[in-house]
């Protein structure tokens, strides 16, 4: 316990400890295996390589566009799922630590976060790849790229500490978290693009936020053209209130979790 | 004399859920108030299931008080938590680094005092092994390295130090001595009256949640 540090300092340290111990929990997940690291580009090459096939070849589905659009929506999608995934459990698995040590909460879920975000940085290159094999040549809108992302970070972040933070108390949302994820793949145009929806439910789609960024990734990567600017703007702002909340909220619960988990 | 911290009576209760809306409250803590003050040896004692490790869990700021206050004046508190974080699959390096940051150094701190870890442990060459490959004695040794490598103001400690063989036990307590000596204060928690008497300069018989008032004449003394 250190009540002289500032909180720049406290959040400082949540950061580093979380950081450490994505790091580490990369290296010993490596560990587990024969093949170690060479997973982290096998592992979602094959992914791709199974949709490519299925749609791509075998299906011949959707149009010209379809495997590439797919693909993108894909890799994007399971990032968000994957990470909310492994966040949702943190805190109940970190329990033997919370119990042992003064430690912020929010590293649990955050580690699981920055973990899954550096094995997408690897999936992102191989999917630039595999759409410039395709003919998705990089333009200067791959640009953008990076922008977007990063507004996919802002969303993963409150989403995954949310279900992270409830967790504890419900420990029901285990069975319903991976229903409520699944619902909203099918909603959010993984599978097909706008125009297949009815003119009259658009408005529904444009409040989904994981629909505004797999068609702004697509926007950029496949059609060559600029962004939504102005829905993106508003992403970000609505973004960065729902962070801020959720960072209240591990503020507030932050030293009930120890005797939530023993009790 | 600094006074490191302080609890002003302090109260806690575990929930008990029995149903959906009905739960019981099993009190363990009821209105304890002590001060710890520097290079001072404090003893708890206390029968299995009193609630002592409750006790160090609020003192360290693992547990939030119910009610009452608890109030550490600055002091880098460490609850002497063997093992904490470590991961099989990873060598005696990584997980020295891993467990050190987590109680509280950074990792520059910890990378400064490897060395000293892996003296202290013994390990030799094993250090490059995987945490899975190790004894549990070798686990315990790695484990209270890194616990002692933190320099802390209030060490707290559960149970007497049993880590490893003799010698190692010997080593250790010799090393827990060292830190004391050096203005380091201590908080054990036991059930073994002998081993508190050794250990500490003043002992408190805590039960029912409270501390007992008996052997006062010691109470609050300096190392």
């Amino acid at each position: 316990m250190h009540r002289n540090k500032s909180s720049f300092d406290a959040v400082y340290r949540i950061f580093q400890v979380s950081w450490l111990r994505a790091l580490m929990g990369l290296k010993a997940e490596s560990r587990g295996t024969r093949l170690g690291y060479l997973w982290w580009i096998i592992e979602p090459a094959m992914h791709l390589a199974v949709y490519y096939l299925a749609f791509g070849v075998l299906l011949k589905h959707g149009g010209d566009d379809y495997v590439a659009f797919l693909l993108v929506g894909i890799v994007h999608w399971l990032w968000f799922s994957k990470s909310i995934m492994n966040a949702s459990q943190s805190i109940l698995v970190g329990r033997g630590l919370i119990l042992q040590l003064p430690l912020h909460t929010g590293i649990f879920p955050l580690a699981e976060i920055f973990r899954d975000l550096m094995k997408q940085i690897i999936v992102v290159v191989i999917l630039l790849l595999i759409l410039s094999v395709m003919g998705y040549l990089p333009s200067a809108y791959w640009t953008i790229y990076p922008f977007i992302f990063l507004l996919q970070i802002l969303l993963t972040l409150p989403c995954a500490g949310l279900v992270a933070a409830l967790m504890p108390f419900i420990p029901d949302l285990r069975v319903i978290v991976p229903a409520c994820l699944q619902l909203a793949m099918f909603l959010s145009g993984v599978f097909f693009s706008g125009d297949l929806v009815p003119e009259s439910f658009h408005w529904l789609l444009s409040l989904n936020p994981a629909y505004l960024l797999l068609e702004a990734y697509r926007d950029i990567l496949i059609r060559q053209q600029q962004p939504d600017w102005h829905m993106l703007a508003t992403l970000l702002v609505a973004l960065l209130f729902f962070n801020i909340i959720v960072i209240a909220l591990f503020g507030r619960f932050n030293r009930q979790y120890a005797r939530i988990i023993q009790e | 004399m600094t006074c490191l911290l302080e609890m002003h009576d302090v109260h806690l209760a575990y929930r008990l859920r029995k149903s959906l809306f009905r739960s019981d409250y099993h009190p363990v803590i009821n209105g304890v108030s002590l001060k710890v003050h520097q290079g001072q040896r404090l003893g708890i004692m206390g029968h299995n299931g009193a609630g002592k490790s409750t006790l160090l869990r609020l003192m360290a700021g693992i547990y939030a008080p119910d009610r009452g206050r608890v109030t550490n004046h600055g002091a880098r508190v460490s609850l002497l938590s063997l093992q904490a974080g470590f991961d099989p699959r990873l060598n005696g390096w990584d997980n020295a680094l891993l467990s050190g940051v987590l109680m509280g150094m950074s990792p520059k701190e910890v990378r400064l005092r490897l060395k000293g870890i892996h003296e202290f442990s013994e390990l030799g060459d094993q250090m490059n092994d995987v945490l899975g490959t190790y004894s549990s004695g070798m686990r315990a040794r790695l484990g209270f390295a890194v616990a002692l490598a933190m320099e802390a103001d209030l060490l707290l400690i559960d149970e007497v130090l049993s880590v490893g063989d003799q010698d190692f036990q010997e080593k250790s307590e010799k090393a827990v001595m060292h830190a004391v000596n050096q203005g380091c204060a201590m908080v054990l928690v036991s059930h073994s009256p002998i081993k508190l008497k050794k250990w500490t300069d003043s002992v408190l018989t805590f039960e029912k949640g409270i501390i007992c008032p008996p052997a006062p004449e010691k109470v609050g003394t300096s190392a």
